[in-house]
């Protein structure tokens, strides 16, 4: 079993306040899958993110707001899940609500293992 | 010389919803938080209470049950939000309370109508477990699923003060240390379970309806509370079986 992130990007889905009861269905939605995974102890954790935020770079760590680039550029959340490979982390991927979206995507990145040898 | 007699007034609203409303409230919030977690679950209906007590004194809500499920419910949320990372809550709903995708989602269904009576359902069962000795089931049962004080019971109980607090609490250490779940046993298991959950009710019918105490012969409240809650099994489909054999059945 390995570890991997999966990044949701775009997706600009219906707001709070646009139609409460569009959102609700679609929370429901993410509910449910995510349900699945913990039922198959699976789910290792998940977050949606705001908008917005900060960027330091380079060694001065220059600070900027950001990041500010289109939406369907922009990281909207996370979860990090267990799986047996690649196939099965996509297959997990492809129950995410976030596809119901033209705009919006998956990356499926596995997680390191960092030895100190 | 309104505001005295609207206190006492604000008082008596309190103390019948308290019967009526803060079983179900504990229910839902142990099923969220975990039965090793009934303490908290009772801080969190106790503040709700205190809430209202110190709020109505201003007006009293339109609906008085459905504003202390509501403000039960928002303590909850920002009691996970605290505490999610140096906590453990109910094995049910494990890392789902840990992400706020999910978390408000998931409150929001525990404390559904249907979904109360299911947590309400589980707390008879667990209160009911086979690991706690006979006396304690009935002390806590109508401690967590009826609103009974700890003085309340020693009267029904025919029983002082101390020896039922010292009955809770052992039954509470009992509840941490077996691991005692908060679920509706299913299968062979359920047969045996619901055995023991329907002679709890019965003693606790029969305290109220031959009642050990000489001024009273019959307990009105007692016996009430075994109807409800036997009432309550007989809403689920699982748990509501045909006639048993058994002389109280």
């Amino acid at each position: 079993m390995s570890e991997f992130l999966l990044l949701f990007r775009g997706g600009d889905g219906p707001s709070a306040q646009e139609s409460p009861e569009k959102w609700q269905a679609h929370m429901q939605k993410w509910m449910q899958w995510m349900s699945q995974l913990q039922e198959q102890g699976k789910l290792l954790g998940a977050q949606p993110l705001r908008g917005g935020g900060k960027v330091l770079s380079g060694t001065a760590a220059v600070i900027t707001d950001g990041p500010y680039m289109e939406g369907k550029e922009m990281v909207g959340g996370y979860l990090i899940c267990r799986a047996a490979g690649y196939a099965e982390a996509v297959e997990i991927s492809k129950g995410c609500p976030i596809l119901e979206f033209e705009s919006g995507s998956v990356e499926v990145r596995e997680i390191n293992v960092v030895s100190m040898q | 010389m309104e505001q005295p007699a609207l206190n006492k007034n604000i008082h008596l609203l309190a103390d019948h919803l308290f019967r009526h409303e803060s079983g179900k409230m504990v229910a839902v919030l142990t099923r969220l938080f975990g039965m090793h977690n009934l303490e908290l679950a009772e801080d969190v209906m106790q503040e709700a209470f205190a809430k209202a007590l110190r709020e109505w004194t201003f007006g009293l809500p339109p609906n008085p049950s459905g504003w202390l499920m509501l403000t039960a419910k928002n303590k909850a949320i920002d009691v996970i939000r605290r505490e999610r990372y140096s906590k453990e809550f109910a094995h049910e709903t494990g890392m789902l309370l840990r992400s706020e995708y999910t978390t408000a989602p998931v409150v929001e269904k525990l404390f559904m109508e249907y979904e109360i009576q299911d947590s309400q359902l589980r707390m008879i069962f667990a209160c009911c477990h086979p690991a706690l000795a006979p006396a304690d089931q009935i002390a806590l049962t109508l401690k967590t699923c009826s609103g009974f004080g700890v003085q309340e019971i020693a009267a029904a109980l025919l029983s002082n003060a101390e020896t039922i607090k010292k009955r809770l609490q052992r039954a509470k250490n009992t509840i941490i240390e077996q691991k005692i779940n908060f679920d509706i046993p299913l299968g062979a298991d359920l047969k045996n379970r619901l055995d023991i959950v329907l002679q709890t009710l019965y003693l606790l019918f029969n305290e109220g309806y031959k009642s050990c105490d000489k001024e009273q012969i019959i307990r009105k409240d007692l016996c009430e509370e075994a109807l409800r809650l036997a009432l309550l099994l007989t809403k689920n489909n699982i748990t509501n079986l045909p006639k048993r054999t058994h002389w109280w059945a």
